[in-house]
């Protein structure tokens, strides 16, 4: 047997090492009585620095453990804008409400360095570790308000779901791992086909854990109930950031490393993205909490980026990515009109327009886009999704997926039409703070200007 | 040989998600996490030593590791919800339904 040698060659990692010593040192900050708006926007300066940072660093770290390429960049950069937003969306919680943990913002780094790390990790050991490290940073964030049932419950809730689908995750991992006797992605792709009983079972554990961590039907049951009892700046933290971390590394493996089997896992996976999206779109429909509702919206749209890894092509790869970036602006946007309306029953909605205008029409922006009605960029993400499957040749599966789109307009557009058109049935208590309000207007510029706009992305 | 080493860690992961479908204690149902998370070792191991080189061993030691902070947050979260509520089994928590 020969002693692997690791080459130390970790100049891709630096924006990696300089986000852990930063989140280290923020955990250390917090012992101390420290203004917690100011450790909010210190953070905030950070990540803003941390673009150039990730984009300069490119290459290899490690040998083949991470790679840092345009892809890895591309998607550290969703990341990075998405932690910034859901720090400031944070911070309106911090003030009010009863967490008074400022651990939470070291949670929430030490989470989103586990999402760096996995985008760009090229090598198992590695993707299983930035696997976890982002998602016990998730499960401690969600339980992070003491004394309140349901966000103990959802903890508990999302902790045994995620912990079973890492242990089912992890036996196909082990698998592969026996069928290959690698963990280079590289090296495995040689070997896979030494194996291909063994492999192709590791490949099936995999997707279910993949499918849990990005809550497909029939794996979608703890969402609901997690994103409805989490607070809802860490709700809007999980509906989004994890997907977009765990859809990019998946999806690079599924179509880098196992190509070979592209049959057996598209196959496997059209079944589920029609699924995801007839059952999300469907349970949608009768919910009445909002928090709810876009739980739901967010499991079928789960099953819209689906569409374009069935595709199985680096095109449809890159509109998979583009649609978590308008993805992750939107919800971002919707779960802090939440938070600003401070309303969770979506009845209580109605004639909001009488009293918000500006808010109302936040809230219009980000239920067009979640809808996919032209001029925001939810329009165009789907359309290039939907665009990809037709010339692979799934046009039966864009019907579907069109068809519930007009279902999801349900929802969606009830809210607009209870704010618009709707007598007030109360006065409401809107949450005014200067923070959500810089987050929800950065989220609906970059909804219309990239709509408008959409050659930046795409 | 390595077939009755797969035939074991197969069988313990079985049990392990029999017993975290079928109990409704959460202790018990960490418990079997953790017994699902050995199974996964012993096949590590077993494949390190015939002909994987040692790459399966290291991950053995991520995976012990990763294992044991898995534990140490579902036993705080699952203290603080019994703090909260007094609820030690799955089938009491409803107040998330629908």
């Amino acid at each position: 047997m020969n002693i692997p040698q690791v080459p130390l060659n970790f100049h891709a990692l630096i924006p990696e090492i300089c986000l852990a010593a930063f989140a280290s040192f923020i955990l250390l900050l917090s012992l101390l009585r420290i203004n917690k708006l100011f450790l909010i926007w210190f953070s905030v300066v950070f990540f803003v620095f941390l673009i150039p940072l990730s984009i300069i660093f490119e290459g290899k770290a490690l040998g083949e453990f991470f790679l840092n390429d345009y892809l890895a960049i591309y998607l550290k950069i969703i990341i990075i804008f998405g932690t910034i937003l859901s720090l400031l969306l944070l911070s309106s919680y911090l003030q009010s409400r009863l967490i008074i943990l400022k651990d939470s913002v070291a949670l929430l780094l030490f989470a989103s360095l586990g999402m760096m790390l996995l985008v760009s990790s090229r090598e198992l050991i590695s993707f299983f570790v930035s696997l976890e490290l982002m998602s016990l940073s998730l499960y401690a964030l969600v339980g992070i308000r003491k004394y309140d049932t349901r966000v103990q419950e959802a903890a508990i809730k999302y902790f045994m779901l995620g912990g079973l689908s890492t242990a089912i995750m992890l036996f196909g991992i082990a698998l592969l791992y026996g069928a290959t006797k690698v963990t280079e992605f590289s090296l495995i792709v040689q070997n896979i086909s030494q194996n291909p009983h063994l492999s192709l079972l590791g490949l099936s554990l995999f997707i279910v854990g993949f499918c849990f961590k990005i809550a497909l039907v029939p794996f979608h049951m703890w969402a609901p109930d997690v994103y409805e009892g989490a607070p809802t700046p860490v709700t809007a933290f999980i509906s989004t950031l994890p997907k977009v971390a765990v859809l990019g590394a998946f999806g690079r493996i599924l179509i880098e490393i196992f190509q070979n089997y592209y049959t057996q896992w598209s196959s496997f996976l059209i079944v589920l993205a029609v699924l995801t999206i007839i059952v999300g779109n469907i349970l949608a429909l009768p919910q009445k909490n909002i928090k709810r509702m876009l739980a739901y919206s967010s499991i079928a749209h789960g099953g819209y980026v689906i569409l374009g890894l069935i595709v199985g092509t680096q095109a449809g790869f890159n509109a998979v990515i583009t649609y978590m970036l308008i993805y992750t602006l939107m919800n971002i946007g919707a779960f802090a009109m939440v938070i600003a309306f401070n309303e969770e029953e979506i009845e209580n909605y109605k004639g909001l327009n009488k009293f918000h205008p500006v808010l109302s029409f936040a809230m219009l922006i980000f239920m067009f886009s979640l809808t996919g009605v032209p001029p925001t960029a939810g329009f165009i993400v789907k359309f290039n999704i939907f665009l990809q499957a037709i010339k692979a040749g799934y046009t039966w599966l864009v019907v579907i997926a069109v068809l519930f789109t007009v279902v999801s307009a349900y929802y969606y557009l009830r809210i607009v039409m209870y704010m618009y058109m709707k007598e007030p049935i109360k006065v409401p208590e809107t949450f005014r703070h200067r923070e959500l309000e810089i987050a929800i207007a950065f989220c609906a510029l970059g909804v219309l200007i990239l709509g408008i706009l959409p050659f930046y992305i795409i | 040989m390595i077939n009755q080493y797969l035939l074991l860690s197969a069988t313990l992961f079985t049990i392990g998600l029999i017993g975290f479908v079928v109990r409704r204690d959460l202790i018990v149902m960490l418990m079997c996490l953790e017994i699902m998370f050995n199974a996964v070792n012993i096949i590590f191991a077993s494949f390190s030593y015939y002909g994987g080189g040692y790459t399966g061993q290291i991950f053995v030691l991520f995976s012990i590791a990763v294992a044991a902070s898995e534990a140490a947050v579902g036993l705080a979260i699952v203290l603080s919800l019994v703090r909260v509520t007094a609820i030690s089994h799955s089938d009491e928590i409803r107040n998330l339904r629908g």
